[in-house]
C-alpha cells in the first residue's frame, strides 16, 4: 500500500468519524470547517427535535442505516441515548429523524467529494512526474 | 403546518449550500450559490403550494 493510498484511507476514517476533517488533511480548510458546521448542525438539531431519542437500533432500525454515515456522532449518540424511553408523543420525531438521516446521507456526498480530491492530487502529481522525465 | 415548512427548508438550504460546496472551492460563493438555488426552489414550492391550497378550496 502506497503512503497516498494510506492517507486517502485515513482521511475518508477521519471524515466518517468528524464531518470535513479528512478535508482538514488535505489543506481544504474552508470546506472543512463549512462541512462540520452544517453537517453537525443538522445532526445536533435533529437529535434535539427528536428529544435525544431519535437514533436508536432497535426502534429505529433503516433510518440507522442512512444515520451511520456520520459515524462519530452516530455511535456517541448511540452510546449515550440507548438508554432513554419514549414515554410520550414526540411532536417533532419524524423531522429530527430526517436531519439526522439526511446528515448521514450527506457525508457520504462529503466523503466522495475527498475521495475526488485525493485523485485529482494524484494525477497532478502523475503529470507532474511525467512531465519531469 | 408552518413549523415544518421552516424545517423542510433549514434542511434543504443545508443539502444545497453542501451541494454547491462540492463544485466550487471558494466557500463563500458556495453559500451564496447554494443559498440562491435554495431560494428560488423553496419560492416556487411556496407559489405552488399556496396555489394548490387555493385551487382546492375553490374546489
Amino acid at each position: 500500500m502506497t503512503t497516498s493510498n494510506v492517507k486517502i484511507a485515513v482521511s475518508l476514517l477521519l471524515a466518517w468519524l468528524v464531518p470535513g476533517l479528512g478535508h482538514l488533511r488535505y489543506g481544504r480548510r474552508g470546506k472543512a470547517i463549512l462541512y462540520f458546521v452544517l453537517l453537525s448542525l443538522a445532526f445536533v438539531f435533529g437529535l434535539w427535535l427528536g428529544e435525544w431519542r431519535d437514533v436508536h437500533a432497535e426502534k429505529f432500525p433503516l433510518y440507522l442505516l442512512a444515520q451511520i454515515w456520520l459515524g462519530g456522532p452516530t455511535l456517541l449518540a448511540l452510546l449515550t441515548t440507548a438508554d432513554l424511553r419514549i414515554t410520550h408523543d414526540i411532536a417533532q420525531l419524524d423531522a429530527g429523524l430526517l436531519f439526522t438521516s439526511v446528515a448521514g446521507l450527506l457525508n457520504v456526498v462529503v466523503l466522495v467529494d475527498l475521495y475526488e480530491i485525493h485523485l485529482k492530487i494524484r494525477q497532478g502529481e502523475g503529470t507532474a512526474a511525467e512531465a519531469t522525465s | 403546518m408552518i413549523a415544518h415548512a421552516v424545517l423542510f427548508g433549514l434542511i434543504s438550504w443545508i443539502a444545497s449550500v453542501v451541494y454547491h460546496a462540492l463544485r466550487n472551492d471558494d466557500v463563500t460563493r458556495a453559500v451564496v450559490a447554494g443559498t440562491k438555488r435554495f431560494a428560488s426552489f423553496y419560492l416556487l414550492a411556496l407559489v405552488l403550494s399556496v396555489g394548490v391550497f387555493f385551487f382546492t378550496r375553490w374546489l
